[in-house]
């Protein structure tokens, strides 16, 4: 109602009002009888599933559009899907984890961890016609090596040169047991040497190759000459929705939507009963985290952080947040998703609200903690601030929630100062991402402020050193100490969702939805 | 004090209570306007005593999540395991808390406005009367929200007054949008009033300027009023819900009507229908019965004339 229909009725005859209220209730009413009722497509869905068939179109529907297809700039799955679609990364992960070759055919380490070499795969053109050469993967680490996000993460490089016949040689400062998945990141599409408008022109070496890109929808043809083979479909849609719901209407409409990948654990949850559509969901190392500053008062007594971990009940969170999809945490980042290093050796203690509170009363706090939660204006996490809340509550810790918007929450740092805050982490490939990120005392992103010199060793070690053995036992060992005396909850790890029309085949969800890979797609 | 005071004293009373008794016997008499009015009262039973007739804490988790209505949880429960009928029955205090304090407040402020520049005339009403124009030119909706935006980012220390001010925002807001509305209404019937003998009596008596705004205009000015904020009292409702299905002026976990629509809208509406729907009734029940009810008064008023 605008406020010239409200002054106008109210002025002169406020009857109309009333009625014009009934008429639009009545509306509003008969809607949401149809919706209850609900009306059977399944006729029109099977007709267009084989109108859909015949046309050899394979439209993949996403919740956004990309801001940037630069890949030292890209990030959000959208983009990735992109770059991932018209380019090619040397190494791919699998929904396990696994290294995958995609250019690199082979990979060899030399004794002493610092050099590695990767054979290119034979054969391989760009989309103008050009052969794939070592020096163009050079040229492409030497620029995320030089700028953006890339940048520390390659710091460790210390030379990318061509070697003998096909291949590149990557010599490292110091052993990083986890190189060859620095190789898998996101940015790291090969591009050509010396390429001009990256981000706007698209010479890749990928299975796709772009024929059409309009502000709704991305559209590539397939690259007969792809040196993994023809891919299965003619032709692959991007078709960008303002959200999800849009895409996943058009899905269930038979719109020219077969896939949507990445969606919230409700519209999975509604959607995974629906024979129509095979619903695929794959575990991810993702997860919110919940923590507490520990540099100064409240958290920076051992006591209080434990009291929060006493008063939270991570599987009811579980149930009524994720719905049963993905994981339960235990606090640390080391998810069971990286089997080899996960552990429940050191037990995480049972809920018990009277310890907790009698904790905070040590602690100096026998009324409670009055404090605010931070937290992006999300539903799930407004979700999981309110179950937390709701938990912390009988232990007499009284939340006030805050949500804010995502730009505001992350703008000038404001994430990394509030004392209580809730960040979602993205899934990643490898455990010491995380702790590199956000958890020794020196990271970037360490939320908590938390200074352990237990753990910083531990962190170390893993990072760097060879001997497997020695890793797992440091993975199992922070672990140990997080349940210990850790500042952050991390309740659970997130499934990733894909949903498809039944006639699709040959779509592997990949955890990071934009990695999915499309070529061995067929409808 | 004189007798001759006391008399008149009894004599305003019995008069009051005659007007409101035959304005609620008028408001009763239409079986549309005794509904409303029922409807509006039944509200305000839940909002005065929803503490004791819910049966449950409004934020507690501790039920079964998705159960659908039952005997247990009669409107179901939340994807977070919240009781929903609870959750509607503690909503009504803070609609009625926002909206009808809002209303209020604007009809008291806007009320002294416009009997003021009404009486005043002149330079001073040319002047408010231009910035009530220039705020009735704005869209409420997006008048609230950016105000509300602004509010929030500012982002007080819990406990301080700032953030009590914050945290009743939506209340506020209310008020000064409706402020000028009433104004405006109470500004054109001062106009008609002022012209009246008994006002000119008092003048020329040389009775002094507040006693004539206050004692002589402004109980002619009430049927209007009555009507108005009944009017506005709806419109406030239908505000603070909008206002909360779109996430602003009230904080999670907070039971508010319309944000409980937008939080178990999209895809929870196929998982609990139940937990958008009930408040959405209500909000629908109150609304109806607040129109139903505002028109009677319009009614009441005009046969008690």
């Amino acid at each position: 109602m605008t406020e010239n229909q409200e002054k106008g009725n109210n002025r002169t005859t406020p009857q109309l009002s009333r009625r014009h209220f009934l008429k639009i209730s009545a509306a509003g009413m008969a809607a949401a009888a149809f919706k209850i009722v609900g009306v059977d497509l399944s006729a029109q869905q099977a007709a267009a599933a084989l109108a859909r068939r015949q046309s050899g179109i394979l439209g993949v529907g996403w919740g956004g559009s990309p801001a940037t297809l630069d890949p030292l700039s890209a990030s959000a799955d959208v983009e990735i899907a992109f770059l991932n679609v018209v380019y090619d990364y040397l190494i791919d992960t699998n929904a396990s984890s696994e290294l995958v070759p995609r250019l690199a055919s082979s990979w060899s380490v030399s004794d002493d961890g610092l050099t590695y070499t990767l054979q290119l795969q034979d054969g391989v053109t760009f989309h103008d016609g050009s052969a794939l050469m070592p020096d163009d993967v050079v040229w492409t680490f030497e620029r995320l090596k030089s700028d953006g996000p890339t940048a520390d993460l390659y710091a460790n490089v210390v030379s990318v040169a061509a070697g003998d016949g096909n291949s590149v040689v990557f010599t490292l400062e110091q052993t990083n047991p986890d190189f060859l998945y620095n190789l898998t990141d996101n940015h790291a599409v090969i591009l050509k040497a010396n390429a001009d408008n990256i981000g706007t022109d698209f010479n890749g070496t990928g299975p796709f190759r772009l024929t059409d890109f309009a502000v709704d929808r991305a559209v590539f043809e397939a690259n007969a000459s792809y040196w993994g083979g023809t891919p299965g479909v003619e032709t692959l849609e991007f078709i960008y929705f303002d959200s999800v719901d849009g895409a996943i209407n058009a899905l269930q409409a038979g719109a020219g939507v077969d896939v949507v990948l990445r969606m919230d654990n409700a519209v999975y949850l509604s959607l995974a009963g629906d024979s129509f559509f095979q619903a695929n969901e794959v575990p991810t190392s993702g997860h919110d985290l919940v923590r507490l500053r520990a540099d100064r008062a409240p958290g920076n007594d051992e006591r209080v952080r434990q009291a929060f971990r006493l008063a939270t009940d991570r599987q009811a969170i579980f149930d009524r947040i994720q719905f049963g999809f993905g994981a339960v945490g235990r606090d640390s980042p080391i998810g069971p998703v990286f089997a080899q290093y996960y552990t429940e050796e050191t037990p995480l203690p049972e809920r018990d609200p009277a310890a907790a509170r009698q904790l905070l009363t040590d602690a100096g706090y026998p009324d409670g903690l009055d404090m605010t939660l931070y937290v992006p204006a999300l539903s799930d996490r407004v979700a999981l601030a309110e179950v937390l809340a709701a938990q912390w509550a009988d232990a007499g810790i009284n939340i006030t929630i805050e949500p804010q918007e995502e730009a505001v929450y992350y703008a000038d740092s404001g994430w990394l100062e509030v004392d209580l805050g809730i960040t979602p982490w993205g899934a990643r490939p490898v455990p010491q991402v995380y702790l590199d990120l956000y958890l020794k005392s020196d990271a970037v992103w360490n939320e908590a402020h938390w200074s352990d010199e237990e753990i910083d060793r531990l962190v170390e070690t893993a990072g760097t050193t060879l001997d497997e053995a020695e890793r797992v036992n440091a993975y199992h060992e922070i672990q140990r100490v997080m349940i210990e005396r850790g500042p952050i909850i991390i309740p659970y790890f997130f499934a990733q969702f894909g949903v498809m029309a039944e006639y699709v085949d040959g779509v592997d969800l990949h955890p990071f939805a934009g990695r999915t890979n499309f070529n061995t797609a067929t409808v | 004090m004189s007798n001759a005071f006391y008399l008149r004293w009894v004599r305003s009373v019995r008069r009051l209570v005659l007007t409101v008794g035959r304005f609620v016997f008028e408001l009763f008499r239409r079986p549309q306007s005794a509904l409303g009015t029922l409807i509006v009262l039944f509200f305000l039973v839940l909002a005065l005593f929803g503490n004791q007739i819910a049966p449950y804490d409004a934020n507690d988790i501790e039920h079964p999540p998705r159960q659908s209505p039952n005997d247990d949880y009669p409107f179901g429960t939340d994807s977070r395991g919240r009781d929903v009928y609870s959750r509607v029955i503690l909503g009504t205090e803070s609609i009625f808390r926002v909206a009808g304090l809002g209303t209020l407040l604007a009809v008291g402020v806007g009320t002294i406005i416009g009997l003021v520049i009404g009486y005043q005339g002149g330079v001073l009403d040319e002047l408010v009367s231009r910035v009530i124009d220039a705020m009735l030119a704005l869209p409420a909706l997006l008048v609230a929200l950016v105000t509300l935006g602004v509010i929030r980012e500012l982002q007080f220390e819990p406990g301080t007054w700032q953030a009590r001010f914050a945290d009743n925002s939506v209340l506020l807001v209310i008020a000064i949008l409706y402020v000028p509305i009433v104004a405006r209404v109470v500004r054109s019937s001062t106009l008609e009033i002022k012209t009246r003998e008994f006002v000119e009596a008092a003048q020329i008596r040389g009775e002094s300027r507040f006693y004539i705004i206050f004692r002589e205009i402004f109980p002619s000015v009430i049927p209007a009023l009555v009507v108005e904020a009944s009017l506005r009292f709806s419109y406030a409702i239908f505000l603070v819900a909008s206002l909360g299905f779109l996430g602003v002026g009230v904080r999670p976990p907070t039971p508010d009507w319309g944000h409980m629509v937008s939080d178990n809208s999209g895809a929870f509406y196929d998982l609990t229908p139940w937990a958008m729907e009930r408040p959405a009734m209500a909000i629908a029940l109150l609304v109806i019965g607040v129109n139903l009810m505002s028109d009677g008064v319009r009614r009441a008023v005009q046969k008690s004339d």
